[in-house]
């Protein structure tokens, strides 16, 4: 089922055109990257489609327009910040979320429990650190199970510590078989929990799709021998070998994922070639992203 | 409808300014009254107010009239921080985002508003009536007495739900606490009076210079002197209080015109 669909979306703010002619179709069960730089286009993009800032032009529908515009009802959402009533503890803030979602029994000792903050149940939204706001957002935004999740940079300003929690969090909602999109500048992140990617840059979209498919699984290998002329000769026409450029008395490959280590040292060593180095890593994502961005 | 009116509750009853508003109105409003026993006038006024502010039927004016700046004050800052509150804590945005419609949320700020103006119009009927009950005196009781001015109830509630929705417009306007209770002191004390006196008289010297939405509140429960100080002028061709029925006609239009803008500004803005 289709969860979310955005046609050309359009935001400027002046003479910056914030989001630019954007598409996209986000399909139920997937957990959805936004991926792109600060100030890309992310969280104007997520405050289009959650009705808080309006666009000048395009369109999108949520769930196939089956709620009309009680949509939001079925979401849950962490959009930049954490905003509560400071006041007011976790628990009190929560029940006016449920309040709005008209949550009958929103279990919210329980999602206090998820998100590790049952301890503090009770002490004022004020007297929390980042962390705990942060934590409480995504609190607000599990109110009465919603179909979809949006998570805008929820590991923004975190320690490493916090970083962790929240996407073990994360991670253990995924894997209940959530739809959720998560914005996102940090491609580890993006990697580590999405199953699809959609990257753009300023309020542009570059690409799209599976996550192994746009940011590919090709794999790295700097391999060196005594004969570096011959043996680049012989690997030039090995299946499997895409590029291969020298650095530093090595060569340095791209590779696909079947191509294996024990694979290039029969190679070498039928060729008479003896190898003195040889170390196979995946291709740094960073530099996946920067080629993706760069070209713009 | 309840369901609204709880989500306003639910995020004032806990809020510490707004139960300070609450009891300054409870205790200020009956307190502001007993200064009059302290008044001692000797000097030939047309009022006594050790008794005029005690008894029927004037102290349906006198209390009135300090409502009136308990209402301006206590009510109106209520219906200010009401909305300043949710920009500054971004809370609207988060409501929103939660599923609350931005109509919706106007909603149960107007349905909060006039339920607050009805309580305080009620807390005031109360008290002049107990109040008045306490200082019967010696003078026979006549029920035509204690509800001459009983028209003072329904134009106290009017003038209570004009000053909170000026207050509203305000707020959603600024979107900044400070901001926004400063152009409603500055607008009410010096800007309107400047538009009055100076701009509007210089073009027209009649009633019409009443007619401002403030003034026009005001005039709900009016100071009970300015009434004398009318028929003074009056006698030159001229005056300056507005009628009962003048006052709540023009209240009405502007209560109206302030809910629309509001709910037109709330409607349309990003959050």
């Amino acid at each position: 089922m289709q969860v979310l669909q955005i046609q050309g979306l359009t935001k400027r703010y002046g003479a910056i055109t914030a989001v630019n002619n954007l598409h996209l179709e986000i399909q139920s069960g997937s957990v959805y990257g936004i991926l792109g730089p600060n100030g890309s286009g992310k969280t104007t993009t997520l405050s289009m489609v959650l009705g808080i800032v309006g666009a000048d032009s395009g369109s999108f529908s949520w769930f196939g327009d089956k709620y009309g515009d009680q949509e939001r009802m079925h979401i849950g959402a962490l959009l930049e910040t954490p905003n509560f009533y400071p006041y007011l503890s976790p628990v009190k803030n929560l029940e006016i979320t449920a309040h709005i979602k008209r949550v009958a029994s929103p279990g919210i000792d329980q999602i206090l429990e998820i998100v590790n903050l049952a301890h503090r149940r009770d002490s004022a939204f004020s007297t929390f650190s980042f962390g705990m706001k942060q934590r409480l957002a995504i609190a607000a935004a599990l109110v009465g199970d919603p179909e979809v999740l949006i998570l805008d940079e929820p590991t923004n300003g975190l320690d490493p510590q916090g970083i962790a929690e929240v996407r073990e969090i994360i991670k253990r909602i995924a894997n209940n078989g959530k739809t959720i999109i998560m914005a996102s500048h940090i491609l580890d992140e993006v990697e580590k929990v999405c199953s699809h990617v959609a990257i753009i840059k300023r309020g542009k979209l570059l690409a799209n799709g599976e996550v192994g498919a746009i940011l590919s699984n090709d794999r790295q290998v700097d391999i060196s021998a005594g004969d570096l002329v011959r043996l680049r000769e012989v690997l030039a026409n090995f299946p499997g070998v895409k590029s291969i450029s020298e650095k530093d008395k090595m060569l340095q490959l791209q590779v696909g994922t079947e191509l294996t280590a024990a694979e290039l040292n029969k190679l070498a060593f039928d060729n008479g070639l003896i190898i003195s180095h040889l170390v196979m890593k995946p291709k740094s994502l960073e530099a996946e992203f920067l080629e993706i961005t760069a070209g713009t | 409808m309840l369901h609204l009116l709880k989500l306003e509750w639910l995020k004032q009853k806990d809020y510490i300014l707004f139960k300070l508003l609450v009891a300054a109105y409870l205790i200020f409003l009956p307190a502001t009254l007993f200064i009059g026993k302290k008044m001692q006038l000797d000097v030939g006024a047309p009022i006594n107010p050790a008794k005029d502010f005690f008894v029927f039927p004037t102290i349906w004016e006198w209390l009135g009239y300090f409502g009136n700046w308990m209402g301006y004050f206590v009510l109106g800052f209520m219906a200010v921080l009401m909305v300043t509150n949710e920009y500054s804590n971004k809370t609207l945005r988060q409501n929103v985002i939660a599923g609350l419609q931005r109509t919706d949320f106007f909603k149960s700020k107007l349905l909060f508003m006039t339920v607050v103006a009805t309580v305080a119009t009620v807390y005031y009927a109360t008290c002049a009536l107990v109040i008045g009950l306490f200082h019967l005196g010696d003078d026979s009781l006549y029920f035509s007495t204690v509800f001459k001015n009983i028209d003072y109830v329904p134009r106290f509630w009017l003038m209570s739900m004009g000053y909170m929705s000026f207050g509203l417009l305000v707020g959603l306007l600024t979107k900044k606490t400070g901001i926004a209770l400063f152009l409603y002191l500055a607008y009410s004390m010096v800007i309107e009076s400047i538009l009055r006196w100076v701009v509007h008289l210089y073009f027209f010297k009649n009633i019409t210079m009443s007619l401002y939405p403030l003034n026009a509140m005001e005039d709900l429960a009016p100071l009970p002197v300015a009434e004398m100080a009318n028929d003074l002028l009056k006698q030159h061709g001229f005056r300056m209080l507005l009628t009962p029925m003048e006052a709540a006609l023009a209240s009405s239009f502007y209560i109206a015109l302030f809910l629309y803008f509001s709910y037109k500004r709330l409607k349309n803005s990003d959050l």
